[in-house]
């Protein structure tokens, strides 16, 4: 395998390889590469710090591997692409733990407010429920630990925020992280093509409702 | 339409289950898909069907009616075989196996869901209901090669592995211990198989890593040190290093594993 300043790449079972990075983010890497239509490139999958790129033959190894170099040299960290306009979503900031985070991050319920609607977000990368973008780009002073005891059940379309992350949590489910507001936009939606609305890499912004 | 089918009894996880959903998996949707994709794949040839053909997979006690004369086939048989209106066939894993198939000819049919029938059980998609009195329809028969005998693969119970990403998290011996180690099966679900009867030392702190992308059949190790196989309704990504990783050819062999079963495994 080449070497790639940047990259470390490593063999995940017969069909994945995944690639390690500090230096690209996932998300940004991963669209590129989605972007090339590697004939048997079947999956691009992005977490935090590495990018997983499933092939369902070996010549797709070979057509990634080749092409790496070129998609690491044209690298831009912002896709700077007309259609990645961030995604507006309408927030009414009624979550339970608001005042939690207020009183945690010693803050008034209104500055964690602004705080939130202030920065684009970036979505790096989706889990823990199919829809669920981690979205990066917290103001720092908002940033705690996940709840001591999760939640067993976290309504749909619930806003909230957890560590260096916010999130829309697309389905009720089981969650630990804290509920600042609440929203109608769906997250997700099996009769929609693609049935995510952030895809990694997207940008967004919370707007007050 | 044609209704092929009424469920008597639903057995234990049992759904309809193909090629499952390629291409999600960035949107935190895994691919799902046939566990066993050695042995449905024979079932569904005997009956003249595409390997991944829409199928019934089932952990047992399966029970259908049949509600005209069908070509079907399902595990333990060793022919597929034209049914008599309202026969009742019972489904379950053949011998050593965790799941039983039950293919008729031309496939199960239902409204697509991104592409695919199989049910997801961490997206909790279900395209096709298996529940008791469910009316089960028919795919198209036209196309279809002439049925044939059922030509289960071997079973074997070295699974071939590859290295996997994480080696630098576990003890120098803990690949050696992979592969020496005669493993049981503790429990095996569609989301994976728990392995038991021996342990692999994770290194200290190792839980604690941020969430990697994931492949099934990867060799997870918690921190109680007993690993688990990914199975194909895993989560998309998962935080437990991974010490190795199934290969393509054993994949079936380890997902279809049945419970209480030994395995052990070879470097390829």
């Amino acid at each position: 395998m080449k070497v790639i300043a940047g990259l470390d790449i490593a063999q995940m079972g017969t069909h994945g390889l995944l690639l390690r990075t500090d230096t690209y983010v996932p998300a940004v890497l991963g669209a590129a590469i989605r972007d090339l239509g590697i004939d048997g490139v079947s999956d691009v999958v992005p977490a935090e710090t590495t990018l997983l790129v499933r092939c369902d033959h070996s010549g797709a190894q070979r057509a990634l591997q080749s092409q790496l170099e070129e998609i690491i040299s044209n690298y831009e960290d912002t896709p700077s692409r007309a259609s990645r306009e961030p995604i507006e979503i309408a927030v009414i900031y009624d979550g339970a733990d608001l005042a939690f985070v207020a009183d945690a991050c010693s803050l008034s319920e209104e500055e964690v407010i602004q705080r939130h609607l202030a920065p684009t977000y970036v979505a790096a990368f989706c889990g823990f429920a199919p829809g669920f973008a981690y979205l990066s780009g917290l103001d720092p002073a908002l940033q705690l630990p996940r709840r001591e005891t999760p939640r067993t059940k976290v309504p749909a379309g619930a806003v909230a925020i957890a560590a260096t992350y916010s999130a829309v949590y697309p389905q009720e489910s089981p969650g630990g992280w804290h509920l600042i507001g609440s929203t109608t936009t769906e997250p997700w939606d099996v009769a929609r093509e693609p049935p995510a609305l952030i895809e990694p890499g997207r940008q967004v912004r919370f707007v007050r409702q | 339409m044609t209704v092929g089918f009424r469920v008597v009894q639903e057995g234990i996880a049992t759904s309809v289950q193909d090629a499952g959903r390629p291409g999600y998996s960035h949107l935190g949707l895994g691919r799902s898909g046939i566990a066993d994709q050695a042995s449905a794949g024979s079932i569904n040839r005997a009956v003249g069907n595409a390997a991944t053909a829409p199928i019934l997979e089932t952990a047992g006690g399966l029970v259908v009616e049949c509600l005209g004369r069908l070509t079907v086939a399902t595990s333990g048989w060793t022919a597929p075989r034209v049914t008599a209106e309202g026969e009742q066939i019972q489904v379950n894993p053949a011998p050593g196996q965790q799941w039983g198939y039950f293919a008729v000819a031309g496939g199960f049919r239902g409204d697509l869901v991104l592409g695919s029938l199989s049910a997801d059980t961490m997206a909790a998609i279900i395209a096709i209901p298996v529940n008791r009195g469910a009316h089960l329809e028919i795919g198209e028969t036209r196309g279809r090669s002439l049925p044939d005998l059922i030509a289960l693969p071997p079973r074997r119970h070295t699974l071939t592995v590859i290295p996997g990403p994480h080696l630098d998290r576990f003890a120098s011996t803990a690949l050696q211990m992979l592969t020496s180690n005669q493993w049981t099966v503790e429990n095996n679900s569609r989301v994976g198989v728990r392995l038991g009867r021996g342990r692999i030392k994770p290194a200290d702190g190792s839980a604690s890593a941020p969430s990697e992308p994931m492949v099934e059949g990867a060799l997870q190790v918690p921190p109680n040190g007993l690993p688990i196989i990914l199975g194909r309704d895993h989560p998309v990504t998962g935080g437990y290093p991974v010490i190795a990783v199934v290969d393509n050819d054993s994949i079936s062999q380890a997902l279809g594993a049945a419970i209480g079963t030994s395995v052990s495994f070879r470097l390829g």
